[in-house]
């Protein structure tokens, strides 16, 4: 019977070639794009499970909840935590810190830099990483040890086996050597670690943070722990807050545990977590967009289906012959259940295959959009070929049940007397509707999501930032041991270099967050005490970066109290003054309705280093500067002009800022990096534009759009696969009909409308579930960001009309075509 | 072997309402060879569904060698005309996608017969009707006339009890309507019991008994004189 089953569809496809491409072809796309979209979601939620008891290993991430800021959470914690821990709750299987900096890494003559953690030598007893030469047992024996993975081992040795060679690191500039004592396997790219170079942390090495340790106003080390149950990190977590109050002993207010919180982390949950937190080893995924791509590829394969219930049930007319013999022989309507479900699967299965071979195809190109190393593997733990084939049946048997029954259901008498195929009846044909609808709903909301997204990040990309984001290079790193003391010689001769307009130093740069803050205290209404930030910058800062004062004027050197430094000459005095300038989110902050009723004002702003109390006035209110994500909202911030930034015996800057005019830009840069050899040779230059700089903010989202981009068309594309094919079934039916109309005087127009129009139908009703959904998740959207444009009525009109003029166009040619054939053909036809 | 009594067949849509058989009572005896006549409408090709057990009657009851069908459920009722019925249609009715000889074997395909046993009886029913050099051709490659004896293998491949067919020469030219007659006319004589719709009455001629029909009744039963 099987082989008898076989023999029919071969036979049906073999005739109906049309019909088998498109199905074959609709159902193989939406298995293609489910099964990508199932491969990323799989990949993102993943990360890190692959540790052996990942699900008993937590970071420590920290939260601090200051008035007039938004909860700040960080990945870090204060150095002093974790031995107070260890004695707090002695039931942590093992735990460890990691400090993860970029350094310089000399070997043979060459140095780069690179990546290094340095970390408690219990590390290894919080993941059980393994090992391709040496043992975790006392890998980090001593400060000079260094565990290596695999892949700096080639890269500096040219062999996994590296054990006992040697390297040297600069250590905040103090070159260290090191010895390899471990090579460890390199890790899986679903992990957000990042283990290239793992050194011992120390005090010893780190001589600076040793007041750090014993406070509680700070946080630069990731904490992990390893616990033996989950109920172990319920009770933990829940002790925390206590915990807080009895060991937090300074620089958090009162009471401690309402402005600083802790929460225990899962492994496998980091990835997530640090989508929204700034300062981890890699970005994070943002979840929410990792199942709306789960969705997309399920919405899609759903069209796909639905295409293949419309069309099978549209032609289910043409088989109804073959059922009505089939019964009067004496087949029951189980067995053509049966039939038909198998023809269905079969299809399924082949359309897998098909969609396989697309998938491996795209993936190359879904790696460049999503920036993940997402791959497509068949066999093992991993393999998708069993899973593929148990979706596609799965996916035979929801396509097929509906025409198998419809087509069994055939009464073989009603069939066999009738000159006429029958085509589903009214409900048939209000099905197939329903399934058009679903289908354009789904493609014209994505066509309006990407509309939206697009729109956005266009916007993003040319909004006013606060600053002049193009032509301005920014080079960091130069607050270290080496490059600090030659900062101001190297703005002189920067500021010589042709093509270069201005240079300036600060203590922040685009793509770093500053954690330098004090409270402010109006001095006429001490109610008001924000909470704000502040950056240290050295004349011409304004000009470097463009930043524009839309009241008052910038910091400069005709005013004594503009610079810092300037009060070095001064008489001693109760009070020390110090003009200012805010930004907008400080003048709200401290309350002035406007910006120009800001200026003049003053409020007390912590102390000097000798302990002088700081009053700030405010000369000049800047624009708020971006220098992170556009989902960040912009801090109150206060400048503070210094002189001697840069200079002899003054702040080093953690970053100068050159602005170019329209020169050639590589030709500044190749001089930059001259002068940088010639007067910091013992460090590589660090520079980049502050677009380039900031792309990593804006790029997660630029994908999402190219992401959603992609799903509409191939949705789009779906569904008008299936309209093509309902529109081939239907025409072909009308044709006697239009023989009729023609003859009775209908014009070519009169029946290209009634076709068209039948189409368009469902198109349009379509619009009237996608807009509504489109409309809430792009406002949802659009939520996060804090600059945002507004939901256009365009941004909505557009894709539909598109969605409109792609279903008339996909239609057009048969209806041109029977709507043009001679009355007298179609009457013969019959 | 068959005896339908009070038979009615109402066809309802959602306005109109049409009887098609109103108050049927028939008998039908084992090898007869019976012919029913009636102009267009009258409920023939209605009548012959329901002795064929592919349309249920709305009211009266229908006995197939003492068993009654009427109450029998949908896959009951494939069973039975598996087993001992056998069809033949003015249109033909082969599956285009099917060889000759695939759409002859169909039924013994439900009855799960072995692939060898299958083709031996299908061999014997192509040959028994002159068609068995196009075996392996596909319906649209023979004539009508050939077409329609393919349709006549196909309906006797299972040795069934009853034959019925509608039209059966409807759609052929003479000369093949008079082969076609001589085929059904053979299997009558070796005892397979025929029912037959049919416009000729010449061919009505060939059979034992005429049942005329006019307005979903019965109004003439006559079996011939010998």
């Amino acid at each position: 019977m099987l082989g008898n089953y076989a023999l029919s569809l071969y036979r049906t496809l073999s005739r109906h070639k049309l019909y088998a491409i498109l199905n074959s072809l609709a159902l193989a796309l939406g298995l293609a794009v489910c099964l990508v979209l199932i491969l990323v979601v799989r990949f993102e939620t993943s990360f890190d499970r692959w540790i052996p008891d990942a699900r008993n290993i937590y970071r420590i991430d920290r939260t601090d909840l200051v008035a007039g800021r938004a909860p700040y959470t960080e990945p870090s914690t204060q150095g002093v935590l974790l031995p107070v821990l260890q004695t707090d709750f002695p039931q942590m299987r093992a735990s460890a810190r990691l400090m993860d900096i970029s350094s310089v890494v000399r070997s043979s003559g060459r140095q780069a830099y690179e990546r290094t953690v340095f970390a408690d030598p219990s590390i290894f007893d919080v993941f059980d990483l393994p090992f391709v030469a040496g043992s975790p047992r006392g890998a980090l024996a001593d400060l000079s040890s260094l565990v290596i993975s695999q892949e700096m081992a080639r890269k500096y040795f040219g062999t996994d086996q590296a054990i006992g060679k040697e390297l040297t690191i600069l250590v905040d500039g103090i070159p260290r050597n090191y010895r390899v004592t471990g090579v460890l396997k390199d890790l899986p790219p679903n992990t957000h670690l990042n283990l290239g170079l793992i050194a011992r942390y120390s005090i010893d090495i780190f001589p600076q943070e040793k007041e750090l340790m014993n406070r509680w106003g700070n946080d630069f080390l990731f904490t992990y722990v390893r616990l033996r149950s989950a109920a172990d990190a319920a009770a933990m977590q829940q002790a925390l807050p206590a915990f807080i109050d009895r060991r937090v002993t300074d620089d958090v207010d009162l009471p401690r545990s309402q402005h600083l919180k802790y929460r225990l982390v899962p492994l496998p949950s980091i990835h997530f977590a640090d989508a929204k937190i700034q300062g981890a080893f890699k970005p994070g995924a943002d979840p929410l967009f990792v199942a709306a791509l789960g969705i997309m590829g399920v919405a899609t394969l759903l069209i796909a289906i639905s295409n293949y219930v419309s069309l099978a049930t549209a032609r289910s007319g043409m088989r109804a012959r073959e059922v009505a013999v089939r019964k009067v022989v004496g087949a029951t309507r189980r067995a053509l259940i049966l039939q038909f479900v198998a023809e269905a699967v079969v299809m399924a299965l082949l359309s897998g295959l098909i969609g396989a071979a697309l998938a491996e195809i795209a993936m190359p190109g879904v790696r460049v959009v999503l920036g993940e190393p997402v791959r497509l593997t068949y066999f093992g733990p991993d393999g998708v070929v069993l899973p593929l084939v148990l979706g596609c049946l799965i996916v035979g048997l929801i396509s097929g049940l509906y025409p198998a029954l419809v087509l069994s259901g055939f009464r073989p008498a009603a069939v066999l007397a009738s000159a006429r195929a029958p085509g589903g009846g009214r409900a048939g044909t209000r099905v197939r509707e329903g399934l058009a609808i679903f289908q354009f709903a789904v493609a014209i909301t994505l066509m309006i999501c990407t509309s939206v997204v697009f729109v956005q990040m266009d916007y993003l990309r040319h909004v006013d930032v606060g600053f002049r984001r193009e032509s301005l290079l920014v080079v960091r790193d130069t607050n270290t041991e080496d490059a600090a003391p030659k900062m101001a010689a190297m703005m002189d001769s920067l500021r010589r270099i042709p093509g270069v307009v201005s240079v300036a130093a600060s203590t922040r740069r685009p793509a770093t967050d500053t954690n330098l803050s004090r409270n402010g205290r109006r001095l006429d209404m001490p109610s008001i005490n924000p909470t704000l930030t502040y950056e240290l910058v050295s004349p011409g800062y304004f000009d470097t970066y463009g930043v524009r004062v839309v009241a008052g004027r910038p910091l400069g050197t005709a005013y004594r109290l503009d610079d810092l430094s300037g009060h070095k000459d001064l008489a001693y005095d109760l009070q020390t003054q110090i003009n200012v300038v805010i930004n907008e989110k400080a003048q709200r902050a401290l309350g002035y309705p406007t910006a120009q009723a800001a200026l003049s004002g003053r409020f007390s702003f912590g102390r000097r280093d000798d302990g002088r109390p700081m009053v700030a006035t405010i000369v000049g209110v800047a624009r708020d500067v971006r220098f992170l994500s556009p989902h960040q909202p912009a801090d109150p911030q206060v400048y503070m002009e210094d002189t001697r930034l840069a200079g002899k015996g003054g702040f080093d800057p953690w970053s100068i800022a050159v602005r170019l005019d329209a020169a050639d830009r590589a030709a500044v840069t190749r001089k930059l990096e001259q002068i940088w050899r010639a007067m910091v040779p013992t460090q590589p230059l660090r520079a980049e534009s502050a677009q380039a700089a900031l792309q990593p903010y804006y790029d997660p989202d630029a994908r999402r759009g190219q992401l959603f981009a992609i799903g509409a068309l191939l949705s789009a594309v779906i569904a008008c696969l299936g309209l093509y094919g309902l529109a081939a079934f239907n025409t072909s039916r009308r044709f006697k009909e239009i023989g009729i109309r023609k003859t009775l005087g209908a014009s070519t127009a009169d029946v290209l409308r009634l076709l068209i129009g039948e189409f368009l139908r469902p198109v349009l009703w379509a619009n009237v579930i996608a807009w509504p959904v489109a409309y809430l998740a792009m406002r949802w959207w659009l939520a996060g960001f804090d600059q945002r444009i507004d939901l256009n009525p365009a941004y909505f009109l557009v894709p539909s009309l598109a969605a409109v003029l792609v279903a008339v166009l996909t239609v057009a040619e048969q209806a041109v075509r029977v709507s043009r054939a001679e009355p007298s053909r179609a009457l013969r036809y019959e | 072997m068959i005896v339908l009594a009070d038979i009615h067949r109402l066809f309802r849509s959602d306005e109109v309402e049409t009887t098609a058989l109103r108050e049927i009572d028939l008998a039908i005896e084992e090898g007869e060879f019976v012919a029913i006549m009636g102009p267009s409408g009258c409920g023939k090709s209605t009548l012959l569904n329901t002795l064929g057990m592919i349309d249920k009657p709305t009211r009266g009851r229908y006995l197939f060698r003492g068993q009654e069908v009427t109450d029998l459920d949908e896959a009951a009722l494939a069973r039975m005309r598996r087993d001992n019925l056998g069809f033949v249609f003015q249109s033909f009715n082969l599956i285009d996608e099917l060889t000759i000889a695939e759409n002859v074997e169909l039924g013994l395909v439900y009855r799960r017969w072995a692939g060898k046993d299958r083709r031996a009886r299908v061999e014997a029913a192509l040959d028994r009707v002159g068609v068995a050099h196009r075996a392996r051709h596909y319906p649209h490659q023979l004539s009508g006339g050939q077409q329609q004896r393919a349709a006549i293998a196909r309906a006797i491949v299972g040795q069934p009890s009853l034959i019925l067919a509608d039209e059966p020469t409807g759609n052929l030219d003479s000369e093949n309507g008079e082969q076609v007659m001589e085929i059904l006319k053979s299997l009558n004589r070796e005892g397979a019991t025929i029912v037959m719709v049919t416009h000729s009455p010449a061919h009505a001629d060939l059979a034992k008994r005429v049942v005329s029909m006019l307005d979903g009744r019965i109004v003439v039963s006559a079996r011939r004189a010998a």
